[in-house]
Formats: structure tokens, sequence, C-alpha cells
């Protein structure tokens, strides 16, 4: 009967609350049925397989917790998406301009992110999460960059571009993202590990946006081409509200996962078209290596988890 | 087979009916169930907690932790004035829906 709930208890994708009143309903009531089963003349043993299989498989009866559970109302589906609208009107508005609005929008997303995550967890929060991750992710990104960029110089026995104390400080500031990255991460996987690609959606867009501002030679020196590109990528946006809200209005975990798997390579090469004019290059393709490594990577994290081995649970 | 999907389209209106009568929790209602059916329904708990969960959603019935003698602890169900309703509904569709097929598979009236 343990090793019956423990399956159950994973593969139950909840809020934890719901999943703890519905293990804990569904033990008393194989308690109450064993005692009587056993009270009619059968072992503990008989009386417990009997049980398990009038309660039927544990992936059979996640499958119907979820589609009773997991369809998010409009209201819900609204707040998933409202961060992706709010960066949709960031860039219609050509309001990255000025940075402040961005980064405020980010820290406010992420205090968002916090509350929700400590009130638990509610689904609608996850795409709140993933802007939150926006800025220790790039920043760490950009660290990685300049340290890299830095050493290479060292090596060539030119002098770096940046103070030794800003080397310093990426260096401390590196391991500090991983762990914090990694901890949320892990606990989004914990939840649900369609949750996590959901949460990340966002993150090869805004690659792709800084990339293109690179190209453009850099926010401020770009401003003018990059204001071009302001239309497209509010679509791109666009796209990503439209797939967060078929994501919670659908009920089947295979559904999901289809229209991550679809929509986000979609959403690539929408941007690929957009910044490169051309979906056929190197950094496309590591892109849509990344939109999936997002997808899949996740899944088998989770599958170490089945406490009876094998697949993820979909 | 034929009893099972029969069943599909039912459940929900038995857990209301026999909810109707008195509030009670799962395992109650599964042996409830097969005694006033005299054994004719038979529950898989697979179908019936996600039944009564999906229920509880829709606001028909409300769910709530009751101790119990022993010290265990149950989810009891109630039935809503929103559950009756919907009962009513589905009790006056049921009766249509039954007299239509007695009509149609039993023998033609005879005239005169």
């Amino acid at each position: 009967m343990r090793g019956y709930l423990l399956d159950l208890a994973w593969r139950i994708k909840l809020d934890p609350r719901r999943k703890g009143e519905i293990l804990r309903e569904l033990e008393s009531h194989l308690e109450e049925e064993v005692y009587d089963l056993q009270e009619g003349g059968l072992d503990r043993s008989e009386a417990v397989q009997m049980s398990l299989d009038r309660l039927g498989q544990p992936r059979e009866l996640a499958r119907h917790y979820f589609e009773v559970y997991a369809r998010a109302s409009w209201g819900e589906v609204s707040l998933a998406s409202l961060p992706h609208l709010l960066f949709a009107l960031i860039f219609a508005f050509h309001l990255w301009t000025a940075g402040i609005w961005v980064v405020l929008l980010l820290v406010g997303m992420a205090g968002v992110a916090i509350l929700a995550w400590r009130g638990g967890q509610p689904s609608w929060h996850y795409p709140w999460l993933g802007y939150s991750l926006v800025l220790p992710v790039v920043g760490g990104g950009l660290a990685v960059l300049a340290l890299g960029g830095g050493g290479w110089e060292i090596l060539h026995r030119r002098p770096p571009a940046l103070s030794p104390l800003a080397y310093v400080g990426m260096a401390l500031l590196l391991p500090v993202v991983y762990v914090t990255v990694k901890r949320v991460w892990a606990g989004v996987i914990e939840r649900d590990w369609l949750f996590a690609p959901l949460a990340a959606l966002p993150l090869p867009f805004v690659a792709s946006w800084l990339r293109f501002a690179g190209q453009q030679g850099g926010l401020a020196a770009g401003e003018g081409r990059l204001a071009e590109a302001d239309g497209a990528t509010a679509l791109l946006f666009l796209g990503l509200a439209l797939t967060t809200a078929v994501f919670y209005r659908l009920a089947s975990r295979a559904a999901r996962l289809a229209v991550l798997t679809v929509g986000i390579p979609a959403l690539v090469l929408m941007g690929s078209l957009s910044y490169q004019g051309s979906p056929f290059s190197l950094w496309v393709f590591l892109l849509l290596v990344l939109a999936l490594a997002v997808v899949v990577l996740p899944a088998y994290d989770d599958a170490r988890h089945n406490p009876n081995g094998g697949r993820p649970a979909v | 087979m034929y009893r099972r999907e029969l069943l599909k389209g039912s459940t929900e209106t038995l857990l209301l009916a026999l909810l109707a009568r008195e509030t009670m929790y799962g395992y109650q209602i599964v042996k409830e169930m097969e005694r006033r059916s005299s054994g004719y329904f038979s529950f898989k708990e697979g179908t019936l907690y996600p039944a009564l969960h999906r229920l509880e959603r829709e606001g028909l019935v409300q769910g709530e932790w009751r101790e119990a003698a022993g010290g265990q602890f149950r989810r009891y169900y109630t039935i809503t004035p929103r559950g009756l309703e919907a009962l009513n509904s589905r009790e006056s569709e049921w009766r249509r829906f039954s007299r239509a097929v007695n009509l149609v598979v039993g023998p033609e009236p005879t005239g005169g």
C-alpha cells in the first residue's frame, strides 16, 4: 500500500495542498476497505491487493484527478498570460528604450512570483517565475561571457576590458546565481516538470533579442534599428501569451506537452525570421536545441524521482 | 461492457442522488451504492473519487474533513442547493430518456 501511495504521490501533479488531501482521502479509504475485507476472511496481503485493484492503476487515477483540477479558469489564464502581454506592450510602445521600465517590471514580476510561491504555488504563477529568473540568468550569462573575455585578454597579455573588482564581483555572483536558479528549477520540477519549460519560455527570446541588440551595436547605439523590430518582438510575446493560454486551458498532460513541443520551436523560428531574416543559422539551430532541451530535460529530471523507476509522468 | 458505458454517463447523477439523502464519505458511498442497487452497481473507487472531486469543483457538493470514532479522519460530502437543482434536472431528463427508450425498445402499442 505504501508503494502504491508513493507512486501515486509522484504522479499527481497538482498543488501540494490538493495533493495532500487526495492522498489522505485515499489512504483513509484503503485502510477501511482493507479492514473490512480482512473481517470478511481475506488475509492482509490479499485484502490490500484487492483494494488496490479496485482503485486502479496509479497512472490512470492521477490522470483522472489531473483532468478534474488542471484546467485553469479564464481568470487564472489571464494571470498566467499577463507577463507576456506586459512585455508585448513594452515593445509595442518602445518602452524598453527607457531601461528603467524593464528593470522595474522584472523586479515587480519577481515580487509577485515570490509572494505566489510562498502563498502555495498557484499554477498561474510559473510564467511570472520565469520572468523573475531573466535578470539572474541573463546577468549570469553576461558574467560568464565577461569573465571568459577577461581571461582571453589576460592570456593574450592585453589589458582586460573591466576592472579587477568587477571580475571578482562577477566571479562571486556566479555561484549565487547558479545555486538560486538551480533551487528554483528543482522546486518547479518537483511540483510538475511541465511547468519548467513553461516558466523558461521567455528565455530563448530574450537571449535572441539581446544578441540582435549586440549585432546592431548595442542597446544605445542600435536603438533606431532595434525599434524597427519592436512590432515583430511584440508579436512574439503575444505568441508566448497565446501558447501559455492554450497550455492552461488544456486538461491533458499529453496535450500540454504537445503545445510546448510545437509552440516553442515555432516561435523560435518566427524570432529568427524577425531578427536574422533567415531560419538557417547556427544560432537558430542552437536556440532550437536549447528550446527542446528545456522541454525534455525536466522530464528526465522528474523521472529520476519516480519511485518505481522509468519514464516521466505524462 | 454496455453496462459500463451506461454507468459512465450516470455516475454523477447516482452520486448526487445518494448524497441528497444523507451526507456520506467515499467508502460509505461505495457500500451504499452496492446495497441500494442490490449489487448491480459496483463502483471502481478509481472512478468514484475523481467524480466526487469534480462535483465539488462544480459546486454541486461540498466536502469537509471530520474525525470519526477511532481517531481517523474522513472526507464527508454534502449536496449543495445547486447540487439539488442539478439532480432534479438530471432526474427529469433521465425519466424522459428511460420512457423514450422503453417506448422504442418495448412492444408496439396496439390500437383500439
